[in-house]
């Protein structure tokens, strides 16, 4: 212990240590401090990122080849609904700007989407944030609503930087979503689970809700805009010492393989 | 030579660590080859030796863990690296793998308590949860061998 405790090498800790968290009191240094770096390394860490992507990938694959038949029989009747559910919507849209124009309502309200990558991610799994390449410079504001490409709900924004933003994910205990559920229209708030997963809480005892039944953003909370897909119910608790039901969701995002995003202006 | 070499091998752990190891998370746990690379330096070198890797590995824990709030990795891996090397020298000499896990066990727990506590205390909304903090610590005991071999094998 005694060289461990080696005068030179203590002081040396001590000193940087101490520097270093007096440089927190300087305001905005650890921003620019971190927006330094991230612009420096970024490049590098997209291209590990991608390769570590294609070999985790890889993987995958060759452990799932036994399910890729049966996966694929399923697929290929889901393809035949969805494409019979798109000429039903094709038809509505059709409908939809019909009535739009007769009733004058401009289309200068709908979202306008940029897209980021991410160039980071919180590395010692504290809590979950990502790191996307669009900032200040590029007009992201905090608290906009960052969806994936599938538009499902990714998180807010909630730090921003000249060329860089954090994210908050809606795993982030954190977080709290207003929710509605796409049928039965029971309204709650979507949060953290333990496991790391998502449930939605304050859901009435009375209300029915069913397995796979999609939950969307209500709007509620004048964060997230209404209508965006959060996730579909994998359980429904009804435990009678409980007040409310507890209801699992399956996230809509597989956060893990997230590479882009796209932040609602 | 050797120091270009020491760089460039904490470049390589550095970008493993932030591109790829966030997408093997199990319940949001997922092993920091920094902490384990710097213990087993605690195990087998001089203290006095390993001095920029605490320093700048930390500070590159901290910046990446985008929390706003420098220095806590910095000191949390210091303090996890005087339990190492105080173990490794004291109460478990002989470099069995039973011992060597003991050490990295320890050391790994402290780690992750000293981490929560200076993030409870900076303020900075720090999220314990047990499940997330128990996978933490055997995921990276998991790691801790074969890192430890590598590193022995470098030195």
């Amino acid at each position: 212990m005694a060289k461990f405790l080696d005068r030179k090498y203590f002081s040396a800790i001590i000193i940087v240590a101490v520097v270093v968290l007096l440089l927190n009191i300087v305001p905005g240094f650890s921003k620019k401090l971190g927006n330094f770096v991230f612009k420096v390394f970024s490049p590098i860490r997209i291209f590990v990122a991608r390769i570590g992507d294609k070999t985790i990938g890889f993987f995958e694959i060759i452990i799932n080849i036994k399910n890729l038949n049966r996966e694929n029989i399923e697929l290929r009747q889901q393809n035949k609904e969805l494409e019979g559910g798109i000429v039903k919507l094709k038809e509505l849209e059709r409908e939809n700007e019909e009535l739009k124009q007769a009733l004058k309502i401009s289309s200068e309200n709908q979202n306008i989407l940029e897209k980021a990558l991410i160039v980071g991610k919180d590395v010692q799994g504290i809590q979950d944030w990502i790191l996307i390449n669009r900032g200040k410079k590029h007009g992201i504001e905090k608290d906009l609503a960052v969806v994936s490409k599938e538009m499902a709900l990714v998180g807010r924004v909630v730090e921003v930087m000249d060329s860089f933003s954090k994210v908050m994910l809606i795993t982030n205990k954190d977080c709290v979503v207003a929710a509605i559920a796409e049928k039965s229209r029971a309204q709650g708030l979507v949060k953290k689970e333990e496991k790391g997963g998502l449930f939605m809480d304050f859901i009435p005892r009375t209300e029915r809700l069913e397995t796979g039944e999609r939950i969307i953003t209500s709007g509620m909370d004048k964060i997230y805009p209404k209508a965006i897909l959060i996730g579909k119910i994998e359980k429904i608790d009804l435990s009678q010492n409980q007040l409310f039901q507890k209801i699992t969701i399956i996230p809509a995002v597989d956060f893990g393989k997230l590479e882009s995003v796209f932040i609602i202006k | 030579m050797k120091i270009i070499f020491t760089i460039i091998f904490i470049f390589i752990l550095l970008f493993f660590q932030v591109g790829i190891l966030p997408n093997l998370a199990i319940f949001n746990a997922f092993p920091n080859l920094i902490l384990l690379s710097i213990l087993s330096l605690c195990i087998l070198k001089e203290p006095r030796q390993i001095i920029g890797w605490i320093i700048f590995g930390g500070l590159f824990l901290d910046i990446y863990s985008l929390s706003d709030f420098l220095g806590i990795s910095i000191i949390s891996l210091f303090l996890a690296g005087s339990i190492a090397y105080f173990l490794s020298q004291n109460l478990f000499k002989k470099s069995t793998k039973s011992s060597l896990l003991t050490v990295f066990l320890i050391s790994i727990f402290f780690y992750n308590v000293f981490l929560a506590f200076l993030f409870k205390i900076a303020g900075t909304g720090f999220y314990f949860g047990f499940l997330n903090f128990i996978t933490n610590i055997f995921y990276n005991l998991a790691l801790s061998l074969p890192v430890f071999g590598l590193i022995k094998k470098l030195c």
